[in-house]
């Protein structure tokens, strides 16, 4: 059964002579399981896609389904609500707030919807178990590591259960030891939690640890990648070949 | 929970907050200074008595209730900004707007209840301070009491309620209007192009322009026509195109600035050039609105002070006037002097006397050339030189000298343009048949104690009175003490009538042709009217411009973390921290200097409009001049203290991240 399935979807900036196509025209489904990313040089439209599947920007033209809910058409109201229910994300720069502890930023979207107290405590304590992060609950994030603060955000987005995790460059700020052991975590995640998760990335490394890699260039799927049996370091090595067929930086060939 | 959160939201972000705190409890401080001062018996028995004045009072409350909430709602634009990124995640988490909104306006309410009593207190010192200084340096007398009130904390907390309820709901309504996208994003978003065709940009401005000085020909017109009121409708009008002119040339004149700067290759690329139009016309463009209504309120202030100048110069120029002297008493029956004299005695210590004639001068030289506009005497008076000289010395003025066939005309500022242009009194010829010439016409200095009724003293060499009637005999006392109101009630009532006339209802009222004047009885009538008004100007001034100086500094400190990461930029290109220091005093000096200019333009030229009211009581009709120069010396003088304050907080923002934390961004 499909999580995500988006139809033609189009999203352009600026106006008149002067448009910027970010997105122009992507369809492609996401199953329930899936763990997929989505690679491209920069400017090839990701971060732009990921935000209007997320419901933070709008787009242009096309659907986007979330589960059977066209999010295009969702009214500002609901928005709340349905992405509460629904969506999970984790950023680049962690986006926690300082003010509240590692364990309390957790379970803010419990405490939004009002979930039992007695339960509250068990479920964070649970995911922070299976997440390694157990022994820096108490702590406030200006305390603690860019691993541990990512890790925050994972358990953040995993404990009302979404039914997409959403992940923007996640690997972005941290060292390689600390990427390793998030992107571990994040396929265990997957693997044994049953999470959903689309993940825009422009690193091969944290692509490797997909199911699937989807390309852009220029705002359009450019060719699709499946892991299937293949060893990760074999779903590297393809990987790393269809990058230098996508001709995009150098940068991306490593 | 959010409640919860709130707390500690405001505990995190302390350091913003204290910036925000800050200009809530200074805005409101000066709200309820003012209060104070509408609130002072004096002001409003002049407000009674004078209708213009309580329009005055109005529209100036109305501005600064205008300024304070458009303070306010910059702050907490502010504060919304600083948090976006917060705002964002709550929104990404899941949490409704409204709870977001409801949660930001309990934050702004509870926070805002807290600067009350902090605002009343620093306002009421503030007024004490501003009062103090006013009658200390600028030598007003002290006649306007400022005085704690409940009447003005009453309606402190009306304007209260009334700001926060407005500008809640703008915030209220922009965060409804966000997009989560802005809010997560807004920290990197670039300035926008306010004008998109440089040609609009370029109309407006000079329409801008266009209207400066339409109000300023219109406002010269209205002044310009003597012994017409000028009327108030147009003098508003010329006010509200003047605030708008101001508006328009600030918002366009950066822009415009800084295209001519980016042209031009060899400017664009010279020193530290561009980052400065850069950094200045960023800055322009998110605060383009803040910037003109600093520059309208420095054109207030500027006017405000001069209007306060003019007013305690006019007040001194009449008590010169009329009364240079503590007791004089003209036209006195000679045999009463010792009476007069000792009921003086009575009262003050008498430090000198002096009693002098008036001549009369049956010819009429100098009346018959003035015609109507001289007195209603029938003689011209004459005093003798030695008289006369010593007249000078007790108003501390200098001795002049005659040739034996010269004579001088001491005239009213009125008569000067007649009596030098007229040759029949160049040579006169007196009644005893003494020819003399003309040596001067002088008008500095002259006062109606010599006599009412002339205008004006002939003053002849001693020997040339000879054969001339004595017209007058008249005293001049000069005492110890300051001579008082009450002493002046007590002593007119001394005089002898000379002439009792019956009127129609059966009484009998009597006249002295002797005149008396007591310094301290037209001290104490001048001064209430003029010190109040002078008082009030300097008041409003020095809020207007403690008012800008906060926006400007709260303004240069506040964003000091933007320009961190940009100056770190030009640390990391190279650049020595001698010359950042130069960079970071040019460009807090080019912000600070931007919205003076224009003001002092306008300014200027109104005063010089606002000089043909009152030249005929100052002592000089071009002493305007000096009065604007020692007025903008004045603001100057406290503006340069904002400046310095905010450059040398604004270094140390920035040093904070030279050391450690390089990369802390």
């Amino acid at each position: 059964m499909s999580v995500l399935k988006l139809e033609n979807v189009k999203k352009y900036y600026g106006v008149k002579n002067n448009i910027t196509k970010a997105v122009d025209g992507i369809s492609f489904q996401v199953d329930e399981g899936e763990f997929v990313a989505i690679m491209g040089a920069s400017g090839s439209g990701k971060t732009t896609l990921l935000n209007c599947i997320s419901t933070i920007d709008n787009v242009t033209s096309g659907h986007i389904y979330v589960g059977r809910e066209d999010i295009t058409e969702i009214k500002e109201d609901d928005m709340a609500d349905f992405r509460r229910e629904n969506l999970g994300f984790i950023f680049q720069d962690f986006n926690l707030l300082d003010t509240l502890s590692i364990e309390e930023n957790i379970s803010l979207s419990l405490i939004i919807n009002h979930t039992d107290v007695n339960e509250m405590d068990k479920r964070v304590l649970d995911i922070a178990s299976k997440l390694g992060i157990s022994d820096v609950l108490k702590k406030f994030p200006y305390e603690v590591s860019g691993g541990q603060k990512q890790r925050c955000a994972c358990a953040r987005a995993l404990i009302t259960h979404p039914k997409l995790i959403l992940a923007d460059e996640p690997t972005g700020a941290l060292d390689s030891k600390s990427s390793r052991m998030l992107l571990e975590t994040m396929r265990d995640m997957n693997e044994h939690l049953g999470a959903t998760i689309l993940m825009v990335t422009h690193d091969t490394f944290s692509a490797s640890f997909c199911k699937r890699v989807l390309f852009l260039k220029d705002g359009k799927i450019f060719n699709e990648i499946l892991r299937g049996d293949k060893s990760r370091k074999e779903f590297f090595d393809e990987i790393i070949d269809v990058l230098t067929l996508l001709g995009g930086d150098t940068e991306n060939v490593r | 929970m959010l409640g919860k959160l709130a707390v500690r939201n405001v505990k995190r972000s302390a350091k913003d907050y204290v910036i925000y705190f800050i200009t809530v409890v200074l805005a409101f401080s000066f709200l309820f200074a003012f209060n104070l001062l509408g609130s002072s018996s004096e002001v409003l028995e002049l407000s009674d008595v004078m209708n213009n004045f309580a329009i005055v009072m109005h529209v100036v409350n109305i501005f600064i209730l205008f300024v304070v909430c458009f303070l306010i709602n910059y702050t907490i634009k502010f504060m919304f900004s600083k948090r976006s990124l917060e705002f964002g995640t709550y929104l990404l988490l899941g949490i409704k707007k409204k709870q977001i909104s409801n949660l930001f306006t309990l934050e702004n309410v509870l926070l805002g209840l807290l600067t009350l009593p902090l605002a009343i207190f620093v306002g009421y010192i503030l007024s004490l301070l501003m009062s103090f200084i006013i009658t200390g340096l600028f030598e007003l007398e002290s006649i306007v009491h400022i005085t704690f009130s409940i009447e003005a904390v009453l309606l402190l907390f009306v304007y209260f309620a009334f700001i926060y309820v407005f500008v809640l709901f703008l915030a209220r309504r922009r965060i409804r209007k966000v997009k989560i996208y802005d809010l997560l994003y807004l920290e990197k978003k670039n300035e926008e192009k306010q004008f998109r065709k440089n040609k609009v940009r370029n109309v407006s401005f000079f329409v801008s322009l266009g209207l400066g000085i339409l109000a300023m020909a219109l406002f010269f017109q209205e002044f310009h026509r003597l012994g017409v009121d000028p009327s108030m409708a147009t003098v508003l009008f010329c006010i509200v195109l003047i605030i708008f002119s101001i508006y328009g040339v600030v918002i366009t004149l950066a822009d415009f600035l800084l295209k001519v700067v980016l042209k031009n290759k060899k400017l664009k690329y010279q020193k530290d050039y561009l980052f400065l139009a850069r950094t200045f016309s960023s800055k322009v463009k998110t605060m383009s609105f803040t910037l003109g209504t600093i520059s309208v309120l420095i054109t207030f202030t500027l006017i405000a002070l001069n209007l306060s100048s003019l007013f305690k110069a006019m007040f001194d120029y009449q008590l010169e006037l009329s009364a240079p002297y503590d007791i004089s008493v003209t036209e006195i029956d000679e045999n009463e002097i010792p009476l007069y004299l000792d009921f003086i005695k009575e009262h003050y210590t008498i430090e000198e006397e002096f009693v002098y004639h008036g001549y009369t001068e049956s010819n009429r030289n100098v009346s018959k050339v003035l015609g109507e506009l001289g007195g209603w005497r029938e003689y011209d008076q004459v005093v003798k030189l030695s008289d006369y000289n010593k007249l000078l010395e007790l108003k501390g003025d200098k001795p002049l000298q005659l040739e034996q066939d010269e004579y001088l005309i001491h005239a009213t500022r009125e008569f000067e343009d007649i009596l030098t242009n007229t040759s029949s009194i160049q040579e006169i010829i007196l009644p005893n048949d003494e020819v003399l010439k003309l040596k001067d016409v002088v008008t500095d200095g002259y006062t109606y104690a010599w006599g009412t009724g002339y205008g004006f003293l002939l003053v002849v060499p001693d020997d040339a009175v000879e054969g001339l009637a004595v017209e007058s005999t008249n005293l001049i006392v000069d005492t110890k003490e300051e001579t008082t109101e009450e002493f002046a009630k007590v002593f007119e009532r001394l005089l002898v009538p000379d002439i009792c006339e019956e009127e129609d209802d059966g009484y009998t009222v009597c006249y002295s042709l002797a005149n008396v004047t007591v310094r301290g009885n037209v001290e104490a009538t001048n001064n209430g009217f003029i010190t109040i008004v002078s008082f009030v100007c300097f008041y409003i001034a020095f809020i207007f411009i403690s008012v800008v100086g906060t926006i400007l500094a709260i303004q240069g400190l506040s964003d000091s973390s933007k320009y961190k990461y940009r100056y770190q930029v030009l640390s990391k290109l190279g650049v020595k921290e001698s010359e950042l220091d130069k960079t970071i005093f040019r460009q807090l000096f080019v912000f600070f200097l931007f919205p003076v200019i224009y003001p002092i333009i306008i300014s200027f030229f109104t005063v010089f409009s606002l000089n043909h009211l009152f030249q005929f009581v100052l002592t000089t009709d071009t002493v305007y001049i000096l009065y604007y120069f020692i007025n903008l010396f004045v603001f100057l003088l406290i503006y340069i203290i904002y400046f310095l304050t905010t450059y040398f907080g604004f270094k140390r923002n920035i040093g904070d991240s030279q050391g450690g934390g390089f990369f802390a961004r």
